[in-house]
């Protein structure tokens, strides 16, 4: 793939993504190409995200009722499927990004630990 | 949780929306990446690459999409069942054979689970039927004897189990005064009997409380077909008098005949219900007597069986010690109203139940040969799909979904099998064998035939599944699609050989009680009962309490009529018609110091004619004689098996005897000896504890029986020519002698004999037609696999053809191939039968299950038809074109 020679990103760690979903749609409602774009740019370039793997967890997070979808037209007028976070999906944003929070933490205690 | 299953069954259910959706935005992302690369100062070709490459090919991801979706195993079968009927569709004749295989193997067990159904689980037609029970007199004995009527008072009153108690005795009346006189048949009960049934009337009301004891009104509930034939099915029943033997009875009610205990039992419906008191008051008042009186009882709730066993026993120990000379061995017997009704009919419904079982499942190994042929003509698809990443269990899925949709569409036409020959099965089912109505199309008959038919697809389907696992890929490639077959025929074959063993056994059984009931049929009974009419006749009420040489002269009369009718060759009255008399005397044998048990005898009581009419073979002395009448010394005449039994080596001629009527008190000459009769349909006789008979001349009765004559004797008639038309005859000649005398119960002797052997006769008829149709199965499975070894082996056989073998050498490769399964199926077959024998049980009678003449033949009509089978696809290796041979691949 073309970034990967040039640039190694960062792959994602197991069970990221879906967080990362959440986290995007709770700043408003966005369709799936906007969503990978949007992750790219706030991460600075620095994540990659398999665009494969982004639609599978897009209709698994709609199954689980967090997020729900709606076919509008976007900004360039041609019909797109919109996701927006439901009240459930924030707060399962909430207790995941606590819980990336303390594992962040916890992983870096350890680091730290092992350094000195 | 709601959410989630409406998202999945929204996925399940719009699919094709879905999926376009789906579709739109991937396209959507496409595009989008597809315009940022081109911004991005890529050129369009560039651009439209560089997008697929990064979303990583649109169809994986469409397919982790729906396996997001969570609707993947519902999905995949969907794809499995629209895949397999595609399969099936292109394969119309194979689909054909197998569907009809199956719903034949389906529709006979559907139709004989029915039959189990009804015997094992249908509810009787009652409120709570399981609180009814049958009660009886315990006597030494007879287990199931009567109650007398004095006791069942005791036990109504005495106990604390039953909610309610009834008795009743079967009887026959003749009804004068409206059209014709008649014979009606009558229950006599007592007041709670529809109470205890808890059975409404159709009209008016049924017996009061203490309205059918000794000394209640003259009143009587009707029957639903008597009600509706003479007495014109009017409202205005109620209120009318009817006149039974010469006395005015009023109606008071009309019964439905559905619910009536007789008809349950596979009997007919009384016509009249006669409260029990109007039995003459002076027999109905004896504890000791036996009046043929059963009872029926409804249990209080709550109270099992067994409390009302010792409740009931604990009466019967009281009733005992107040009344030792009747009451001293007498108890009581308790069963369930449906251990009553369908105890009987239970093993022989079971026996028929496990013989449709082995059908089903001779069909299913013929279908599992189909599979198996079909699915080596399928190797290369499956090879090509496997390479493709399909994983082997979900090739296994794929075949038995294919299999279960056949087993599926089998069972849908096995129903209407079982629709029709449920009518034939319910129509051959003997008088007497219980059963309830017909075919019930429930939820319970649907379950076991969707329930047998997934199960009968899966056994189909299992064996070729799991072969297709082994399926090597890169040899079935290569060999062109022909797929290897050794194996195969190994699969094949022992199927072959189990069908062929499992029919072996099947037609073994078959043939053991087609022999027992010929046996029966043509065993001599020492009578020719062929073109002999029972009766039973009654004189007109105005009789009944007549001297005796009245009635003697009127049944003169009638037996003169009859006799000189052109239609009668012989005729004789009697008693009872003798062969299916159950009626006991005692004896004393003059000259002979008494036996510690006193002997008895069987005794019929017949005119002189009877031994003509019957063609019984005199032995020694002489038949009775129109001499041998009432002013005559009396006479009796015996059978060789008494003369050897009392007499020993003795000319039995001239000696006498005395019996129990007239308490040992008058010698009786014996005149004659005739052949011993096989009495009580045969099979009965060799263990019948009594087997001596004693004949004694109608016209001898004493003056105090034949005053009875009037409420029923028999008659015996030989006809002359056509049995029918002697009947029709018989049928006007009566009421013309006597109006009010009737003629009733009319049967042919056959027909009593047909009656005894009906329940062996109905399992002959099922058992015979259940291995013909899986004589058949066999032989088109034995057909089938050949067929397909000698297709599998054209280029084989064209090639020795080519090389110069003869017909005869191909013929003989062929059949040394069948004929080694047809041999092992033999021989497991025999093991089989020799090891099932033990089990046909009651069906048997005089003949062995393992006779080795049967078997031998049941082997040779086997090893006719199979080879039959095996043949036909042999002449057509012998006759193959070897340039067509060759030129198959």
């Amino acid at each position: 793939m073309k970034g990967e020679t040039a640039n190694r990103k960062l792959d994602l760690p197991q069970g990221t993504l879906d967080l990362l979903i959440l986290r995007t749609l709770s700043l408003g409602e966005q369709h799936g190409w906007a969503i990978s774009e949007r992750i790219k740019q706030v991460s600075r370039d620095e994540l990659q995200i398999q665009q494969g793997s982004l639609y599978p967890a897009l209709h698994r997070l709609e199954r689980q009722g967090w997020i729900a979808a709606t076919w509008r037209a976007s900004e360039n007028n041609r019909q797109a499927k919109y996701y927006r976070l439901t009240a459930a999906g924030r707060k399962q944003l909430e207790a995941d990004a606590h819980e990336w929070y303390r594992l962040v933490a916890a992983v870096e205690l350890v680091l730290a630990g092992t350094k000195r | 949780m709601l959410r989630d299953l409406r998202f999945r069954l929204r996925a399940l259910f719009r699919r094709s929306a879905v999926e376009r959706e789906l579709a739109d935005e991937l396209q959507f992302h496409l595009e989008q990446s597809i315009a940022a690369h081109v911004a991005a100062g890529k050129p369009r070709a560039e651009a439209e690459r560089l997008a697929r490459v990064e979303l990583g090919g649109v169809e994986v991801v469409k397919e982790d999409c729906r396996q997001a979706r969570g609707t993947r195993p519902i999905e995949d079968l969907a794809t499995d069942v629209r895949y397999g009927l595609r399969v099936l569709r292109r394969a119309p004749v194979f689909t054909a054979v197998a569907v009809i295989t199956l719903a034949l193997g389906i529709g006979i067990n559907t139709a004989m689970f029915s039959l189990v159904d009804a015997s094992l689980r249908q509810p009787l037609p009652y409120d709570a039927p399981d609180e009814l029970v049958r009660l009886h007199g315990h006597h030494p004995q007879f287990e199931r004897g009567s109650i007398s009527f004095p006791n069942f008072l005791d036990w109504q009153r005495g106990n604390h189990t039953f909610a309610a108690m009834a008795i009743s005795r079967d009887g026959a009346f003749t009804l004068t005064g409206s059209g014709a006189a008649e014979r009606v048949t009558a229950a006599l009960v007592s007041s709670d009997y529809f109470v205890v049934l808890g059975t409404a009337p159709l009209l008016g009301r049924a017996f009061a409380r203490g309205e059918a004891e000794p000394g209640g009104p003259a009143n009587v509930v009707v029957g639903e077909r008597l009600w509706k034939g003479k007495l014109g099915g009017r409202a205005d029943v109620v209120g009318r008098s009817i006149v039974l033997d010469g006395k005015g009875y009023t109606v008071i009610g009309v019964m439905p005949a559905g619910p009536d205990l007789h008809v349950i039992a596979g009997g007919a419906a009384p016509d009249v219900y006669m409260p029990i008191g109007q039995i003459d008051p002076d027999a109905l008042k004896r504890r000791g007597a036996g009046l043929g009186m059963h009872g029926i009882g409804r249990l209080a709730p709550g109270v099992t069986i067994e409390q009302a066993r010792a409740d009931i026993g604990g009466v019967t120990q009281r009733l005992a010690q107040q009344y030792p000379e009747t009451n001293r061995s007498m108890g009581a017997t308790i069963d369930p109203l449906r251990e009553a009704v369908f105890g009987n009919t239970r093993p022989y419904v079971l026996l028929l139940f496990a013989a449709v079982a082995l059908v089903l499942l001779i069909a299913c190994v013929n279908v599992a040969n189909l599979v198996l042929a079909r699915s080596a003509g399928r190797s290369r698809e499956i090879a090509i799909r496997l390479a493709l990443g399909a994983s082997t269990g979900r090739i296994v899925r794929q075949l038995l979904t294919e299999s279960v949709l056949l087993g599926l569409m089998g069972g849908a036409l096995g129903l209407f099998v079982a629709w029709w020959c449920s009518d034939t099965l319910f129509a051959l089912l003997p008088h007497g064998l219980a059963h309830v109505g017909a075919l019930r199309l429930d939820g319970g008959l649907l379950a076991f035939t969707a329930a047998i038919s997934i199960l009968a697809g899966l056994i189909a389907g299992l064996t070729p599944a799991l072969r297709s696992r082994r399926a090597d890929l890169h040899d079935t490639l290569k060999e062109g699609g022909r797929g290897p077959s050794t194996t195969r025929y190994r699969a094949q074959s022992t199927f072959v050989v189990c069908q062929l063993a499992m029919t072996f056994v099947l037609l073994a059984g078959a043939a053991a009680v087609v022999r027992t009931v010929v046996h029966l049929a043509t065993d001599d009974p020492g009578y020719d009962r062929a073109g002999v009419i029972t009766f039973g006749l009654s004189l007109s009420p105005a009789l009944k309490h007549a001297p005796a040489d009245r009635i003697r002269a009127e049944l003169r009369r009638i037996e003169t009529a009859l006799a000189a009718s052109p239609q009668t060759s012989a005729m004789s009255l009697a008693g009872e018609v003798p062969i299916e008399a159950d009626d006991q005397v005692q004896l004393v044998i003059d000259g002979k110091p008494p036996p510690p048990n006193r002997p008895s005898a069987q005794r019929f009581i017949v005119g002189p004619g009877y031994a003509v009419t019957m063609h019984l073979r005199l032995v020694h002395g002489r038949f009775f004689s129109d001499h041998d009448d009432e002013h005559a010394p009396p006479v009796v005449v015996i059978d060789d098996e008494f003369a050897r039994e009392h007499f020993g080596g003795e000319d039995p001629i001239g000696k006498h005897i005395r019996t129990d009527d007239d308490g040992f008190d008058k010698p009786v000459e014996v005149i004659g000896v005739v052949a011993h009769t096989k009495q009580w349909g045969l099979d009965r006789d060799d263990t019948s504890p009594v087997r001596a008979q004693l004949y004694q001349p109608f016209w001898q009765l004493p003056d105090d029986a034949m005053a009875g004559a009037p409420d029923g004797i028999a008659v015996l008639v030989r006809a002359r020519g056509d049995v029918a038309a002697a009947i029709a005859t018989e049928r006007e000649l009566i009421p013309a002698l006597g109006p009010e005398d009737v003629m009733f119960n009319v049967r042919t002797a056959d027909e009593i004999i047909a009656g005894y052997q009906g329940a062996r006769r109905f399992s002959m008829y099922v058992l015979v037609a259940f291995a013909a149709l899986a004589l058949l199965l066999s032989c088109i499975g034995v057909y089938g696999v050949l067929a397909y070894i000698v297709a599998q082996r054209t280029t084989e056989i064209g090639i020795r053809i080519a090389l110069g073998a003869r017909a005869s050498d191909i013929l003989r490769l062929v059949l040394r191939q069948g004929g080694r399964l047809l041999l092992l199926g033999l021989v497991l077959g025999l093991a089989g039968a020799l090891a099932a024998g033990p089990y046909a049980g009651a069906l048997v009678y005089g003949v062995s299950p393992t006779d080795p003449l049967t078997l031998a033949m049941v082997g040779l009509a086997v090893s006719l038809l199979a080879l039959a089978a095996i043949v036909m696809p042999a002449r057509r290796a012998m006759r193959m074109d070897p340039m067509q041979a060759l030129r198959t691949d």
